[in-house]
């Protein structure tokens, strides 16, 4: 087991966002996560590695604790991609190899650089590597914040809404590299989503989530025109189309 | 100055590529040193009367002569105090508007040099921390620095204190958090203002010519507590140069990347403050070298802090002991606050960077 997410409880000032959600994620797993605006996903990503503190429950990534854990340590076995993010003043190359920031003591080494310049490539970045982040279209944007992540060498990986202001073909291209990537490097990703077609395609299990509480969780089975229509609140049909299902709003 | 930039090129190894780029910028810092050193040498020789270039070398290297006493008690310690307080000032700058995600921030922006500004007026008026006397070369006499210096401190800290609780209570805009600053600078000014009713016309007068900023009244001893406070405040701002980058990125991503971005905006603030406050209680208020000099040198060599922070102090001494030395020189005999020059420079960038929308 990869991560393993146990009895987590968050609360802000006197409101319960987060009630007993747990959950595990295997090696080579990609996780979605789904329900409506502010059912508290993005407070479960920050709960899981440590940016918001749970007020109960335990994460555990390979059987170690995070919640005891410096935050660099986190770092290093925790990747994040935000769904707000600034771009600076800064090249491609230099955005992607902030992410061996956890690693780096005084200075960082040619190591982390080599490190940096392989994803560049594994992630199709080369091209425009020198470029500033502020001149590069969204899509791209989002493919450097993955690389980021990645050179963290992270065993799971957060990824807030990956695929929002992105167009259709990059939607597929982020949302398979990501895949190939857990796969050929064997760590865990978590998402969070909201186009439920798209988290059908490229996930392997779904966290559904209603008023802080995991509603259902499993394999695709789990979408249903009753979970669908429970969760969003809306009738929904679910039809298979080439061996797939779809979510159709009815 | 051409601005380094390497579009990508297909074909070259990007880690190659990157190195390239860095040794750019690191030719860049070199540059700036020497312009610095030119800058320096120059600034030896005009003044008052001129000197000799060889003269000027000769007196540094300490040799005894006509000029040894101008040269080492007279011009030094005023182009010393510009590129120290140049540097603070820039650095200070290039970490404010790194660690509170505003590109318009700076001392004075925030109304901090003011509110140092009062602190270092109360101690000379009511704490007995210094006189005032009405000449050319010194107007206000900073008897005890320390003094000065710490109170100065206090009441930066109060106005750093205003601005984050702000920031920390509600999600403001940078151009809310500036129009705090003038606020801030305004009830400071006041409280000047009402420091200076209780000052004699003599006083007042000083007072008033001491708020624009000047580098002559500096001592050597005040830029050796100046060069102290500066050199660890740099280091530990060199040191964080990897968590300020991540700063960079937003909030979220620098946490995820394991930065505490809490405490490295408090750090920052406060040893930033510091500096704003050392450079207002021995000079008055400079306007705009923090805000100008972090904008040039990102522009040039972009936002990376490893260069950013020693570039923008070289590109702060550069604009400070410059602008000193038009002020000496431009109606000379006659001396005009450094000040009036560097609002000259940074009011316009400022309006530019208002209208323009102050991309970062």
């Amino acid at each position: 087991m990869m991560l393993d997410v146990d009895g987590v409880e968050f609360r802000y000032r006197s409101t319960s966002v987060l009630d007993d959600v747990s959950f595990s994620v295997e090696r080579g797993e990609v996780l979605s996560i789904l329900g409506p605006n502010g059912v508290g996903k993005t407070t479960l990503l920050k709960c899981i590695n440590g940016i918001l503190r749970a007020r109960k429950g335990t994460v555990l990534v390979d059987e170690e604790s995070l919640t005891s854990m410096p935050r660099p340590e986190v770092a290093k076995r925790v990747g994040y991609v935000a769904q707000r993010s600034d771009t600076g003043r800064v090249t491609v190359f230099e955005s992607v190899l902030l992410g061996r920031k956890p690693y780096i003591r005084w200075d960082i080494s040619k190591d982390d650089v080599r490190k940096a310049g392989e994803m560049i490539d594994r992630l199709g970045l080369a091209q425009i590597s020198m470029k500033y982040v502020e001149e590069i279209s969204g899509g791209e944007f989002q493919k450097v914040q993955i690389a980021r992540a990645l050179v963290q060498e992270p065993k799971v990986l957060l990824l807030d809404e990956p695929t929002s202001n992105l167009d259709l073909c990059n939607q597929c291209r982020i949302m398979s590299s990501v895949r190939e990537m857990v796969r050929k490097n064997e760590i865990s990703a978590i998402q969070t989503m909201h186009d439920l077609n798209l988290a059908i395609r490229y996930s392997d299990r779904f966290l559904l989530l209603k008023g802080g509480r995991i509603f259902a969780a499993g394999g695709v089975e789990v979408i249903s025109p009753e979970t669908i229509e429970e969760v969003y609140g809306i009738p929904v049909f679910v039809e298979i189309f080439r061996g797939q299902p779809m979510v159709i709003p009815a | 100055m051409a601005e380094i930039e390497g579009h990508g090129s297909a074909g070259s190894d990007p880690t190659e590529r990157y190195f390239r780029h860095t040794s750019r910028k690191a030719m860049f810092l070199v540059a700036c040193g020497a312009v610095l050193f030119v800058i320096m040498l120059f600034s030896i020789t005009v003044g008052t009367f001129s000197i000799p270039l060889e003269d000027v070398v000769r007196a540094l290297f300490g040799q005894q002569g006509t000029y040894y006493n101008i040269v080492w008690n007279i011009r030094l310690p005023r182009i010393m105090a510009g590129i120290v307080a140049g540097a603070s000032l820039a650095v200070a700058g290039t970490v404010m508007q790194c660690v509170l995600r505003n590109p318009l921030a700076s001392p004075y922006t925030l109304g901090l040099s003011q509110s140092a500004a009062f602190g270092a007026a109360f101690a000379i008026i009511f704490l007995g921390a210094g006189s005032t006397m009405a000449s050319t070369t010194s107007s206000v006499v900073v008897n005890n620095p320390y003094t000065v210096t710490l109170m100065a401190f206090i009441w930066a800290i109060v106005g750093t204190t205003l601005i984050m609780l702000l920031s920390a209570m509600t999600r403001v805009s940078p151009e809310a958090m500036i129009l705090a600053g003038v606020a801030i600078a305004a009830i400071f000014q006041a409280g000047i203002t009402a420091l200076q009713f209780f000052a004699d016309s003599v006083q007042l007068s000083t007072m008033v010519y001491w708020t624009f900023g000047d580098l002559g009244r500096v001592t050597w001893e005040h830029l050796m507590i100046l060069a102290a406070v500066l050199a660890p405040i740099l280091m530990y701002f060199i040191y964080s140069r990897w968590s300020y980058n991540a700063m960079d990125a937003g909030e979220e991503t620098a946490n995820g990347l394991g930065v505490n971005t809490k405490r490295m905006r408090m750090v920052g603030m406060v040893l930033s403050s510091m500096l704003a406050a050392v450079v207002v209680s021995f000079m008055g208020i400079i306007g705009f070298i923090g805000l100008v000099a972090p904008h040039m040198t990102r522009r040039i060599i972009g936002g990376d802090h490893r260069f950013l922070i020693p570039g923008s102090a070289l590109v702060g001494a550069i604009l400070l002991m410059g602008s000193d030395t038009i002020a000496r020189t431009v109606i000379s005999p006659l001396v005009i606050p450094v000040g009036v020059i560097t609002a000259f420079l940074g009011g316009p960038l400022f309006i530019y960077l208002l209208i323009k929308g102050y991309k970062k």
